[in-house]
């Protein structure tokens, strides 16, 4: 307090130096040591608990914690939801059940190559392939998404289902980079089909690669060959095909793509001598068109882009010719072709 | 400690305020006489001043976290230990209070007259002094308080008010009142 205020004080009557001065040396009570350590001891108590400093990074880990809770869902949705989008492809696939499109006539010399490929193919490469192969070349463009499924079912519904919009780049890989991928651990079945002694495969079955297979538009089809399978595909054709058509039947309605798929595998080595090169539609297929003498063969040709009807006259001409072998060839394949078309009573 | 030897109360609160306990060490060396012998003086029992005591400063480290300098520190304090008074005399006896909140007072209080005293009475300083800590129990608690703001608090008119809650022109008279009183009992002194 001010001097001049003192003084001021002492004029007003409300202080008095001599009373300051007496009461100053009655200053002698002072609160008792515990006292003392007892509030001290508080004081540093509650200042030890340091709420700002302390409390600062605590505060930290609701945010980072939901931040992660946020990232750990999204992750959860996108992954979700490309999984679902592989869903999404199973719905059109019992719409290729439909008669299929008059399918595109290889060219002449994919045909001619084919033939000559066709007795040297080993059958085995593409019903290996399908998911392996196709996830080998698609892990090149979209190898993120891919790395994300992570399972088996998942690479062999992705193989089957997947869209190539770029052409196969495989059948310009060299045969020795081709076989000298060894299958994966994690899929026996499929590295068994795949190990069959076949030598080293010639240029055809370098070419009849899964994507290359996948991508063939109709059963008849030769063989592929490079050039076709350099074709761009549309994604519809590179669908898998549906359960009939591929002759799985038995299988249960909801089988996994990835069953399917090492199912082919593992059945491959036993029809290799039958399979060729509708690697993605069913082996049954595949087994009817390399089967098929060359008279049945020419008969499909031909029959190929007609309508169900044409078949089934044909097949008729043919009994009444007494051609039957030809008929029944040619009605097996139509059944295959048109699983759900009534038969007239006589070819029952 | 030492660092905060030149720091004013406020600062000091502050510091206390975001964690610095040596803050409150300074505070403490400071204010604990002023302010223990404020409420020894009011309520003339050292066990229950010792209590009001502890509770006062317990109060303070309590609401440290929500200290803004709005006013002296000291005022501040001794608010909180008027609060706690009032509240013991509110417990003790309702009578206490109104003593505490009357105003008046100042003619029931009969002051020895010194010289009645006999004259080899000579008192030094500290008979002086327990002259006057008499002289300041027998006046009435408001004057009584306002004197100890005063004295022990180095409280201004208006800071008296402000910890007290009552006007400036109360808590003046409260001290002229107590001044007069005291400087009549101790005037063979002064």
């Amino acid at each position: 307090m001010a001097v001049k205020e003192e003084i001021a004080q002492d004029a007003n009557g409300e202080r008095n130096a001599g009373l300051t001065r007496i009461y100053g040396a009655a200053r002698r009570d002072e609160p008792p040591a515990h006292l003392d350590a007892a509030i001290l001891a508080a004081a540093r108590r509650e200042a030890g608990a340091r709420p700002r400093r302390l409390w600062a990074p605590r505060a930290w880990r609701v945010p980072v914690g939901l931040a992660a809770v946020v990232v750990l869902s999204v992750s959860l949705v996108t992954l979700v939801r490309e999984e679902g989008g592989d869903e999404l492809y199973r719905p059109v696939r019992p719409d290729l059940t439909r008669p299929a499109e008059p399918a595109p006539q290889p060219s002449q010399d994919a045909a001619k190559s084919s033939a000559a490929a066709e007795p040297a193919v080993a059958p085995g490469a593409p019903r290996v392939a399908p998911g392996r192969a196709a996830e080998t070349q698609d892990s090149r463009r979209d190898a993120p998404s891919r790395r994300a499924r992570g399972t088996a079912g998942g690479r062999a519904t992705e193989a089957l289902s997947q869209p190539h919009p770029q052409p196969f780049q495989g059948a310009a890989e060299s045969p020795a980079e081709r076989t000298a991928a060894p299958p994966p651990a994690d899929d026996p079945a499929r590295a068994g089909a795949a190990a069959p002694d076949r030598g080293p495969p010639p240029a055809a079955v370098m070419d009849r690669s899964p994507a290359a297979v996948m991508s063939t538009p109709a059963p008849e089809a030769p063989a592929g060959t490079a050039a076709e399978a350099r074709r761009p595909v549309p994604p519809a054709a590179k669908a898998a095909p549906p359960r009939a058509m591929r002759g799985e039947r038995d299988m249960p309605a909801r089988e996994d793509a990835s069953q399917a798929a090492s199912g082919a595998a593992a059945a491959a080595p036993q029809s290799e001598a039958k399979q060729a090169s509708e690697g993605v539609l069913s082996r049954q297929q595949a087994l009817g068109a390399q089967a098929h003498p060359p008279r049945v063969a020419a008969i499909l040709k031909e029959l190929d882009a007609q309508p169900p009807e044409k078949w089934l006259e044909r097949i008729q001409a043919l009994r009444r010719e007494g051609q039957t072998t030809e008929a029944r060839e040619v009605l097996a394949e139509f059944k295959r072709r048109y699983p759900a078309y009534p038969l007239p009573a006589e070819l029952q | 400690m030492s660092r905060h030897a030149d720091s004013s109360d406020e600062e000091l609160m502050l510091l206390y305020r975001d964690g610095d306990a040596g803050a409150f060490d300074v505070l403490y060396s400071r204010h604990k006489g002023g302010v223990y012998r404020y409420l020894l003086r009011q309520c003339r029992e050292a066990a229950a001043a010792e209590e009001l005591f502890q509770d006062v400063w317990m109060n303070l480290i309590r609401a440290r976290a929500g200290y803004t300098v709005q006013a002296k520190f000291t005022t501040w304090l001794y608010r909180l230990a008027h609060n706690r008074l009032v509240d013991h005399y509110r417990k003790a006896s309702p009578a206490g209070l109104v003593s505490l909140e009357e105003e008046g007072g100042d003619a029931a209080m009969e002051v020895p007259d010194s010289r009645e005293r006999t004259a080899d009475e000579t008192l030094d300083n500290r008979r002086q002094a327990e002259r006057l800590l008499e002289l300041i129990a027998q006046l009435p608690e408001p004057q009584r308080e306002a004197f100890l703001l005063q004295q022990e608090g180095g409280l201004s008119v208006e800071e008296i008010a402000q910890a007290t809650g009552v006007t400036r022109e109360t808590a003046k008279s409260r001290l002229r009142y107590a001044m007069s009183k005291l400087k009549q009992g101790m005037n063979a002194w002064l």
